[in-house]
């Protein structure tokens, strides 16, 4: 028996009995893409990662503050502009891949596949490829916005953020100083 | 030469073909290729922020790139891996709702329901709603373990790496920077004619009017 075979015979097998739970996964499948995924990832960043960089005992203290600081710059404004142009892009993929007739307004059409292939209504499928477009169109956007304004922006919020650690640092110094 | 709107139309074409039924993959590549171009980003910030010296610059800017390597690397094998992994479990019908699971049941000899060389994909289509059903069902089991993966490895496994790789670095210039610094240079041996004699020193060194004793040095 190979290996993988023995993996796959490891892991119990499990059927999803409930109606709420299959219908949370098919919910699920259709509304998380990549806008939703980029914001999930952000959030549980911020809850995280700080924390692994402020308690690293393996830096010196100013080390660990400089560290955190940037860590959450670049967390939060990576967190904005990414989830800003995923959802600018999925919108602008979902508003100009119509189907149908739109009567003189063919830049409506502009993202809709060849007539041959596509359904006559926006299925479940054609909207899995609304995602996939949006994401592709998105990615483009990120070539140009990472440079223009995550960079900028993390190195204000690094230094803003190491200047206000560092002064919460010395006041609770001296306020321990004056107990 | 082929206008904006037919390549529009081609690339619509193959992506409508390549995502319709499951857009869980191009997650893992879109994520990565967002953080390849962060990364860029922030290299980058390193590179223009005028408060960071430049001899900060010449360690900072490799060690962003090795943690960048690093980091979308793990991310990228973690996150492919556990789609694979999932996939695989959805395929031979280890990992199932209740509806498809009946339908295998009455279609399929039971023992091998679950089995690695299992493929329940290819007798889903003799049931068109079945069919449906598992593919919904897929696609967001794929997903919620995508964005799950995503979430572990950027979050915690990441940081904890890049904190140790980091550290040891960091450590590893401080030492280098102690033993530049421990390295005196030699005593330079003065040409004969320009070193005192012995004679000479006791001379001086007794007209010293801050010796009391004469010194405690023996020549």
């Amino acid at each position: 028996m190979k290996v993988t075979d023995k993996i796959v015979n490891i892991i119990p097998a499990r059927k999803f009995n409930g109606k709420r739970s299959e219908r949370f996964l098919n919910w699920f499948g259709k509304h998380i893409s990549t806008p939703e995924n980029r914001l999930i990832i952000g959030i549980s960043a911020l809850a995280s990662q700080p924390f692994i960089d402020l308690y690293n005992n393996k830096v010196d203290e100013k080390t660990r503050i400089v560290s955190c600081a940037r860590t959450i710059a670049k967390t939060v404004s990576g967190t904005i502009i990414g989830v800003a142009v995923r959802l600018g892009f999925t919108k602008l993929t979902q508003n100009y891949s119509e189907l149908g007739d739109v009567g003189n307004k063919n830049y409506k059409k502009f993202f809709t596949p060849s007539a041959a292939i596509i359904p006559h209504k926006k299925t479940y499928a054609y909207k899995q490829y609304q995602n996939a477009m949006g994401m592709l169109l998105s990615v483009a956007a990120l070539l140009i916005t990472n440079f223009a304004i995550d960079a900028p922006l993390t190195i204000f919020l690094t230094n803003r953020l190491t200047k206000n650690f560092e002064n919460a640092g010395k006041n609770k110094k001296s306020d321990g100083g004056a107990k | 030469m082929k206008t904006p709107l037919e390549l529009t139309k081609k690339l619509s074409t193959k992506l409508y073909n390549a995502f319709k039924e499951d857009s869980s993959n191009m997650l893992i590549v879109t994520s990565t290729f967002g953080w390849i171009l962060s990364s860029a980003a922030q290299i980058g910030a390193v590179k223009i922020n005028d408060k960071i010296p430049s001899d900060q610059k010449k360690f900072l800017i490799p060690q962003e790139i090795f943690d960048a390597v690093v980091n979308i690397g793990t991310f990228f094998l973690f996150t492919r891996g556990c789609d694979k992994g999932i996939k695989k479990l959805l395929s031979t019908g280890r990992l199932t709702s209740k509806p498809v699971r009946t339908f295998l049941e009455k279609n399929m000899p039971k023992e091998k329901i679950g089995k690695y060389a299992t493929d329940i994909t290819t007798i889903l289509p003799n049931s068109p709603e079945i069919e449906k059903d598992y593919k919904s069902f897929r696609t967001g089991v794929t997903v919620g373990v995508n964005l799950i993966a995503g979430v572990i490895a950027s979050n915690i496994i990441t940081p904890i790496l890049r904190n140790k790789i980091a550290a040891g670095r960091q450590k590893q210039s401080i030492a280098d920077k102690m033993n530049q610094n421990t390295m005196l240079p030699a005593v330079p041996i003065l040409p004969a004619q320009n070193r005192i004699g012995i004679d000479n020193y006791k001379k001086h060194a007794s007209l010293n009017p801050y010796q009391t004793t004469g010194g405690s040095m023996r020549v």
